[in-house]
């Protein structure tokens, strides 16, 4: 059952800044790679924790992984509720981080000077600089620095990033011209054919861009990724009468949810994670995940998040696997991991480092390539014709090795050039202060 | 009277100690696989909660707080709501099944088409639940169906994520819980009764009223538990066949899922426990379902 804290009672926020614990302070001890229990045992979600992910590294290292594949709640579940001895390493995203990173002493923080491949010259602002480079999102951007680094001098990663993504509204566009706003999950046009997520740290939010940005509600953009409880009321009344007249066909938990509701049609637009919509396409049904656009206050934008991996407290030092974690950490930080990821619609941390990523190759492997890099990066089009966009997958295509032209009937990746989709992020996500509240509130959406 | 002799037939030469070891099995097995766990749940019901943790102190919180919220209250009203009506659905259709393959078919053969409907549950109720999707969609079968034919013009947008794809969701799942327990009691009943009531010229009806009935009423009872336990206790079916309406379930589901708040889970568990309690107890006051047990 879940882990027990002596504590004071409360809602308790996952991330509030007030949270003990602490990411259980550095792990600099003399664990090297020959000496640790073996196979390494890594739980996380399926989207962040993949068997390629683990034959990657088995190839650098030879050392075998033994995955298991959890939701973030089990995940959570599984850690905090005394199995954290059992697991080396841990993957979850944003929302589900803070209560195993911060709240509770269930992970180990990573010094950067362990991971060879994070250069801050070559990760990108987002994770080193994410107050400059996010400057839109205000007081978010601050929770993104409590969320990745131990330190105010970035020596230690408190959740080391994989992958991430930016979240958009997916539509059929057989169905759907454009969509642009997470308003348009709310447009009388599509009544009962919008498929909506039910977790409520996701939805929340959307909902809340939708209302600050039509001014339906104030606030401020930095208050998005924590909102007081007026503002959850708000929300969550806005919601739940949403549901009650019928504009969303079904709502949806588990991803593949989402898929069939998008594959079989009864839903032509919802808020869709961007496998999901690869996958509705390999269904046969066409997908187009939004370029969003920041609204008509600027309150509305992509939903940033990210993934990562994470030793655990005590698993990783008891079983002296801190070294090899450390070295997971790391191959994911190579020339092979972000092509592979890529094609989930995923991107990395270090894709400013074009010699690395886009040309170069390493032990793990090779790089993207000009023609992929440039597409998933670059916002070019591939260098052949795609007849059906919104049927493209990336997983399918012959991706060129060599230097070539982009064509003029190429595909281009959905939601454009990623410094265009950074300066469009309208919200980081976390785990927030009012949660216990919130999920109090929740309920009524749910029951509705 | 001794205990041994009130609870052996008459007849049965067990000393106490082979009595003991015959039912020791079984009382462990539900001491540990059941009873344990049951007060492991009550006891989390009564601690205290922040942030993805339990703190261990005593409060009635997750009862005053949670359960007797308007929210929690009028989901559990629904969800009471949905068990009956499933249930009287269910046995409108379960019990002529039975019927029929009693007295209309040869044992061999009721037994055998008994069986058939146990064949879906070969696969996981998730994929039985799921698979009315392609089937009840818009682009499903039935509509596609209909439209090629000509029959409607635009598809059903009410076979699907409504209450009626939530009732054939329960039905499919549950029939057999309902038809079986009323095939056996319906097995049990002596031919000589219902000749005895032809002989007295009691009409076909009238024999159904007065003996058919009367005699099967405890697989009915078993077969209403079944039914109605399940119902309100499932949770695939409301995940995914009703669009997102939220049972009981859901919402411990999703205490869980949104924070790991194992003590509001819990509270709602003990209530949901307490209601199937208070309707098998209501059902066994009124039926003496052992009489299915005796020849």
């Amino acid at each position: 059952m879940a882990g027990c804290a002596g504590g004071d009672d409360g809602d308790g926020g996952g991330n509030g800044s007030d949270g003990g614990g602490g990411g259980g302070g550095g792990s600099g001890s003399d664990d090297t790679l020959e000496d640790g229990a073996r196979p390494l045992s890594w739980i996380g979600p399926a989207w962040a924790v993949r068997d390629r992910q683990a034959s990657l590294f088995n190839d650098v290292t030879g050392i075998e992984v033994d995955i298991t594949n959890a939701t973030i709640p089990t995940t959570q579940q599984r850690i905090l509720g005394g199995e954290a001895g059992s697991f080396d390493a841990m993957s979850v995203d944003t929302a589900g981080s803070g209560a195993m990173t911060i709240d509770n002493d269930a992970t180990l923080s990573v010094p950067t000077d362990a991971l060879d491949g994070w250069n801050p010259d070559v990760i990108s602002d987002l994770f080193t600089n994410p107050s400059d480079r996010l400057s839109q999102l205000g007081a978010q951007a601050d929770t993104i620095l409590e969320q990745l680094w131990e330190d105010e001098e970035q020596t230690e990663l408190r959740f080391p990033p994989h992958v991430y993504n930016f979240d958009a509204v997916g539509y059929n566009p057989e169905f759907v011209d454009e969509a642009t706003l997470w308003s348009d999950l709310f447009d009388d046009q599509y009544e009962g054919q919008v498929c909506m997520g039910e977790t409520a740290a996701i939805t929340i939010p959307e909902a809340l861009m939708h209302l600050l940005d039509t001014d339906m509600l104030d606030g401020e953009i930095g208050d998005l990724n924590n909102p007081s409880r007026d503002q959850l009321d708000a929300a969550i009344d806005f919601l739940t009468e949403q549901k009650q007249a019928g504009q969303f066909v079904s709502t949806w938990s588990a991803y593949g949810e989402s898929v069939n509701l998008m594959a079989s049609e009864e839903a032509i637009i919802g808020d869709l994670w961007q496998p999901a919509a690869l996958d509705t396409r390999r269904a046969g049904t066409p997908v187009t995940y939004a370029t969003m656009e920041t609204g008509r206050n600027e309150f509305q934008g992509y939903r940033y998040w990210y993934g990562g991996i994470t030793p655990t407290n005590p698993g990783a030092l008891d079983r002296n696997n801190v070294a090899e974690v450390q070295a997971l950490i790391n191959a994911h930080y190579g020339a092979a991991f972000p092509g592979f990821i890529q094609g989930y619609g995923y991107s990395v941390p270090h894709y400013p480092d074009t010699d690395l990523v886009r040309d170069g190759s390493d032990e793990t492997g090779e790089g993207m390539g000009p023609e992929y890099y440039d597409w998933a990066y670059e916002g070019e089009a591939t260098y052949d014709p795609v007849d059906e966009p919104a049927l493209f997958d990336p997983l399918e295509y012959d991706w060129a090795s060599e230097e070539g032209s982009p064509s003029s009937d190429g595909g281009t990746r959905d939601s454009g050039p990623i410094e265009e989709r950074i300066d469009r992020i309208g919200f980081f996500q976390i785990w927030p202060d009012n949660a216990g509240y919130m999920t109090d509130r929740w309920r009524d959406f749910t029951s509705a | 009277m001794s205990t041994r002799r009130r609870l052996l037939p008459d007849g049965w030469g067990l000393s106490l100690s082979e009595i003991q070891a015959l039912t020791g099995p079984t009382v462990a097995w539900f001491g540990l696989f059941l009873l344990l766990p049951l007060a492991v749940v009550l006891v989390y019901s009564f601690l205290g909660y922040a942030s993805f943790s339990v703190v261990w102190e005593f409060t009635l919180g997750s009862y005053t707080g949670t359960v007797l919220s308007e929210t929690v209250l009028s989901t559990t009203a629904l969800t009471v709501g949905i068990g009956l009506v499933v249930t009287v659905i269910t046995l409108v259709f379960g019990y002529p099944l039975a019927y029929f393959l009693r007295f209309y078919m040869s044992e061999r053969a009721g037994i055998l088409l008994l069986l058939f409907l146990v064949i879906p549950f070969w696969t996981s109720s998730v994929i039985r639940t799921i698979a009315w999707i392609p089937i009840l969609g818009q682009t499903g079968i039935i509509n596609k169906t209909l439209q090629s034919v000509g029959v409607i013009g635009e598809p059903l947008g009410w076979l699907l994520f409504t209450p009626v794809s939530m009732a054939i969701g329960y039905l499919q799942n549950y029939v057999v819980f309902m038809a079986a327990p009323i095939y056996i009691s319906l097995s049990q009943i002596n031919k000589d009764l219902l000749d005895a009531s032809e002989t007295l010229r009691g009409t076909p009806l009238a024999t159904f009223r007065n003996v058919t009935l009367p005699l099967s009423l405890p697989g009915v009872a078993i077969g209403c538990m079944f039914t109605f336990v399940l119902t309100i206790g499932n949770f695939s079916v409301p995940s995914f066949l009703s669009g997102g309406q939220g049972t009981i379930t859901t919402l411990i589901y999703d205490s869980v899922n949104n924070g790991l708040r194992y003590p509001d889970a819990s509270a709602m568990s003990i209530m949901l426990l307490l209601i199937i309690f208070l309707f098998v107890y209501a059902l066994l006051r009124r039926v003496d379902i052992t009489a299915i047990a005796q020849d």
